[in-house]
């Protein structure tokens, strides 16, 4: 049996290796919680700086680092990532499925969080120390002119890395929550930290793209000597616009999951269904997208036009309705109950008393007239920690409480989690409360003087400050002491087994979640587990006709267990390829040694990657039966690239508007944008149009191919499409010889930056194309597609038409207008 | 206590306006929430019984009229608030450019400092000298990075970015010393980034104007 061959290999290559959802999420929970702490010491070191006027503990260079880099760690590789601890732990349990959609994409958002996280702790090591800038990064500030220590590229790179990863997560969770859900697993059925997940990877999936575009753009700045944040036509503003639109969105991204959890606890210890779950729902999803249209809150003394302030004034104060009535639904769920109040319980009363004082101090910050006040300054920063800290990570600690014996099989002590949870309020609001006093310091200032009286409120918080960190050594303590000698857990140690499906199975899980054999079913009188006859109540052979390539599972004639795992489904390629990445762009600060094997290593684990699914060496558990509304037409594959092609909206989006946005400074700066054929040849860019436009044709083509079955014509068409793609690339390198001839190079002028990244990244994804179109050609040779088995060429189409589509606009913006 | 701008004054008044409501609405759902959690504590059973959950279980608690309620009581309440503080931010946004006694100063940032131009052209770094009880206009831009010039005291405030001016405005009602800061990060110096700000009687404003003037 699986299980037994599992024993035998070496425990540190299972975990290198492993795809399985349990593991990655431990991975996670491990990795963020290492985060926490580094972010959580900086924190302890600006705060001993502050604690007296004139204190003269930490430079300004190094109190700006630490500002900097707590914010980022804190905000990007720690409160998402844990947060995603859960969701790759309990999720897929959750929804009733055997593993994620795509366990080795999985593997690969771990593996590439961890490379991001090397990457932005070795850039304290670099020439000139890290970024110091302020987690938001304003420009020009950001810019070489300014900073120009390599470690904030290294940085800018780390989170580049980091933003990708999340798109992966992303796109897999997007497809697992659809399609992957146990027969009668409805989504309004699935406990709200499932729902809110939904929700918090819809926002991810704009969001992070479209922090992903002015992070390149600031890269190249950095790294190519582009102007984006230096030339008058893009620079603070620009970035400012761009931030923020990512900034809102974030903000619920960080909390969404902790309050869902609190949301769930509340309800489990209290016995009670959830208070009208369908209105907080719809409040979530209200407040989602709002989140899309407040960003100009961020900018209210910048001297934008009065009438936008007051129209952003009025969407964010809308905001706070939907929280205002998921809050008080919160507290009616309570109403009537028996409320037990174990330790993952009181963490959750206090997450939700402390995002309450959160929201209250966030009315003020809507106003745009207290802004005049409170902009900038300590006011801001207790506000945030109250809705992100006591909010989100209140709730993700209370999860944590509350799945740890799941996670672990193993109990912790009661006592010492209410001690806990005493001594995290007591320093918590000790930390953050006095903030609100200091409504006139300004943040991020390393010193400030006696005459300020700033000096006993700042003792205070930093007193605060120690008492909060210390209650983490206390959990710490008490995690470590439940895994040495904790009372085993049973599968359901707080009688939520009517709440949602992990509390029905062994704690820890065994490794397909199930009993051997089974599936979760959900009928109107509650959870059963049947095995697949039962469901399809006969043979099982039409199940494999939507399950793609390569991915078949080998359903035995038996009908007995046709989602069981056959092989190993260890796969070193998401650690190797990550680990690539990371040595690629360490190489480009610490040496060209280290740069050359990264790409070697990077390459090598594409082929093996590729070779592994040509091999069909690797299996993946499809659950070919179960709830998939509303995306049942989808196969998995053609549904992740639909996906992963909205997610290029948020990259692309933000990309144009940055053209526009500058196109629009140019005409008020006076700067001569060149005019239609005076620098971009209109011949070649109507040549690189039809020759796209043609491998679009040549690739619906192969498609057709593929879907009859004529081998010869998805051949041909592959063929054509990478010969005509190859052309397209070819052209393109020309036309920059030749402007880097002419001496237009990346840094020239504001239009040349635009043209170089904007074509360049869209190269890249031509080029991206390219190395897919080599895999798919060679399985095509092979005889891989079949009319019932082509979804690697039918997502390929669709990701080939988008890299038309974003051709289609750039050729007139660039040769034409 | 008075506030020594009208600026301050409207601000104040404001905030204690939200402070007040804001501690009044989180008191009320406080006092809620731990009635509840009192009333409908567990008397320590040693079986929770039956939870009213079931997986499966797709009917709704609760009443869509008590939704609907909170969210107009809600949408009222918050809306208020906000629209309540237009009129403020008018006042604080609106430039007395009709008022011919109003001072014009051009406000240069810079790393790390200020430096400010009067009408005559000349300038002061680091102080800033304007007479009581007459409106001084700004015009706010930085030669670097993004500043944030404020005067705390008097609740002024606005963002100092290349390449671009921002207008802002104050009167101080009374003589005094007061501080300029930068409010956003802009390097090593952004701590240091102080000026001062000497709010005189115009009659001594004036003598030092004319002398300012008539400097070399």
């Amino acid at each position: 049996m699986e299980g037994k061959e599992q024993t035998r290999v070496n425990p540190l290559i299972v975990w290198l290796f492993t795809t399985n959802h349990k593991n990655v999420g431990i991975l996670y929970l491990v990795t963020s919680l290492y985060f926490l702490v580094v972010a959580g010491i900086l924190a302890l070191t600006f705060r001993i700086q502050l604690t007296v006027p004139e204190n003269n503990f930490l430079t300004a260079s190094a109190y700006n680092q630490a500002v900097t880099a707590h914010g980022l760690f804190m905000l990007l590789w720690v409160v998402t990532p844990l947060a995603s601890a859960f969701a790759n732990y309990v999720i897929p349990i959750q929804i009733g499925a055997k593993d994620m959609a795509f366990p080795r994409l999985n593997a690969l958002s771990y593996w590439l969080y961890l490379a991001s996280g090397i990457m932005a702790l070795s850039s304290f090591f670099a020439p000139g120390g890290t970024a110091d800038w302020g987690w938001t990064t304003y420009a020009p500030l950001n810019t070489l002119q300014y900073s120009p220590q390599a470690g904030g590229s290294l940085m800018g790179l780390a989170i580049i890395i980091l933003l990708s990863s999340s798109i992966v997560a992303t796109i897999n969770f997007m497809v697992t929550i659809f399609r992957l859900r146990a027969p009668g697993m409805k989504l309004m059925l699935l406990p709200l930290f499932s729902i809110f997940w939904l929700v918090t990877i819809f926002l991810m999936l704009w969001a992070f793209p479209a922090f992903l575009a002015p992070l390149i753009l600031l890269v190249a700045d950095r790294v190519l000597g582009t102007v984006f944040f230096t030339s008058p036509e893009g620079g603070a503003l620009l970035w400012d616009h761009l931030l923020w639109f990512f900034g809102h969105p974030e903000v619920y991204i960080l909390l969404l999951p902790g309050l869902a959890i609190t949301g769930d606890i509340l309800a489990v210890f209290s016995g009670r269904k959830l208070y009208a779950k369908k209105v907080i729902v719809g409040a979530l999803i209200v407040a989602a997208i709002l989140s899309y249209i407040v960003w100009v809150h961020h900018m209210f003394m910048t001297g934008i036009h009065p009438g936008l302030r007051e129209a952003f004034n009025i969407t964010t104060e809308l905001i706070s309705i939907p929280f205002g009535v998921i809050t008080i639904s919160y507290i009616l769920t309570l109403v009537g109950g028996k409320i037990r109040f174990t330790t993952p319980m009181l963490f959750a009363i206090g997450a939700l008393a402390l995002f309450i004082i959160g929201g209250a101090s966030g009315v003020f910050n809507s106003s745009v007239a207290l802004n005049f006040g409170m902009r900038g300054t300590f006011w801001v920063v207790g506000h945030f920690h109250y809705t992100i800290v006591g909010g989100g990570i209140t709730g993700l600690i209370a999860g944590l409480y509350y799945w740890w014996p799941k996670m672990t099989g193993r109990m912790f002590n009661e006592k010492l989690g209410k001690l806990h949870f005493i001594i995290y309020m007591i320093g918590f609001n000790l930390l953050y409360f006095p903030m609100h006093a200091l409504y006139d310091m300004p943040r991020r200032i390393y010193v400030y003087e006696a005459a300020t009286g700033w000096g006993p409120i700042n003792m205070l918080i930093t007193m605060g400050g120690f008492l909060f960190g210390a209650s983490f050594i206390l959990f710490f303590w008490i995690l470590l002491d439940s895994l040495r000698r904790g009372p085993v857990a049973s599968d359901d140690p707080w009688n939520a087994k009517n709440y949602s499906i992990e509390w029905n199975v062994p704690s820890p899980p065994p490794e397909f979640n199930f009993p051997e054999g089974k599936v979760p079913v959900i009928t109107a009188q509650g959870l059963e587990f049947r095995s697949i006859n039962e469901i399809v109540g006969g043979p099982v052979s039409g199940i494999s006709a939507r399950i793609g390539p390569s991915k078949a599972p080998n359903i035995p004639a038996n009908g007995g267990t046709p989602m069981e795992h056959h092989g190993p489904h260890l796969s070193p390629w998401p650690f190797v390829l990550s680990m690539g990445v990371a040595m690629t762009l360490l190489g480009l600060f610490f040496g060209p040694g280290l740069l050359i094997l990264g790409l070697a290593v990077f390459i090598g684990s594409l082929v093996g990657w590729g070779w592994e699914d040509l091999k069909e060496r690797f299996h993946v558990a499809i659950e070919a039966l179960g709830e998939k509304w509303p995306f049942d037409k989808v196969e998995n594959h053609t549904f992740a690239m639909w996906v992963f092609v909205f997610g290029e909206i948020g990259l692309f989006g933000p990309l144009f508007m940055a053209y526009f946005f500058v196109r629009a400074n140019a005409s008020l700066t006076g700067f001569a944008w060149p005019l239609p054929g005076q620098i971009h040849d209109i011949t070649l860019g109507a040549l690189n149009t039809i020759l796209l436009f043609t491998s679009g044709l040549t690739m619906s083509l192969a498609l057709i191919g593929a879907k009859r079955g004529e081998e010869d014509l998805l051949r041909a068409g592959l063929v054509a499409t990478f010969i005509l793609g190859a052309v397209f690339l070819a052209v393109k390198g020309f036309e920059w010889s030749e402007l880097f001839a002419e001496g237009i190079t990346f840094g020239s002028d504001i239009s040349a930056s635009l043209y170089y990244v904007l074509t360049g990244i869209h190269g890249a994804h031509v080029l991206a194309g390219l190395i897919a179109l080599i895999y798919l050609i060679i399985k095509a040779y092979k005889g891989g597609f079949s009319p019932h088995r082509h979804v690697g060429v039918e997502a390929f189409a669709i990701y080939w038409g988008m890299v038309d589509a974003v051709w289609m606009f750039l050729f007139p913006l660039f040769y034409l207008i | 206590m008075a506030a020594p701008a009208p600026s301050a004054d409207i601000w104040h008044s404001l905030f204690n306006f939200y402070l007040t409501s804001a501690i009044t609405i989180s008191a009320v759902v406080f006092a809620i929430m731990i009635y509840v959690l009192i009333r409908y504590r567990s008397r320590g059973e040693a079986n929770p019984g039956d939870p009213e959950y079931r997986i499966g279980d797709l009917s709704q608690r609760g009443s869509v009229k008590v939704a609907i309620a909170l969210t107009i009581i809600l949408g009222v309440l918050f809306l208020g608030l906000t629209t309540s503080t237009f009129s403020a931010m008018e006042f604080m946004e609106e430039i007395p450019e009709d008022n011919p006694d109003a001072l014009h100063i051009k406000v240069l940032a810079f790393q790390w400092g200020w430096r400010f131009t009067y009408p005559n052209g000349k300038t002061l770094t680091g102080e800033l000298r304007v007479p009581a009880g007459v409106p001084v206009i700004l015009e706010i831009t930085s030669q670097d990075v993004f500043h944030t010039f404020s005067i705390p005291a008097f609740k002024v405030k606005k963002d100092a970015i290349p390449g671009r001016i921002n207008y802002a405005w104050f009167e101080g009602k009374y003589a005094g010393e007061y501080t300029i800061r930068c409010y956003e990060l802009c390097g090593v110096g952004h701590a240091e980034m102080l000026a001062r700000l000497l709010v005189m009687e115009p009659e001594q404003f004036e003598k030092w104007y004319e002398e300012f003037s008539s400097k070399g």
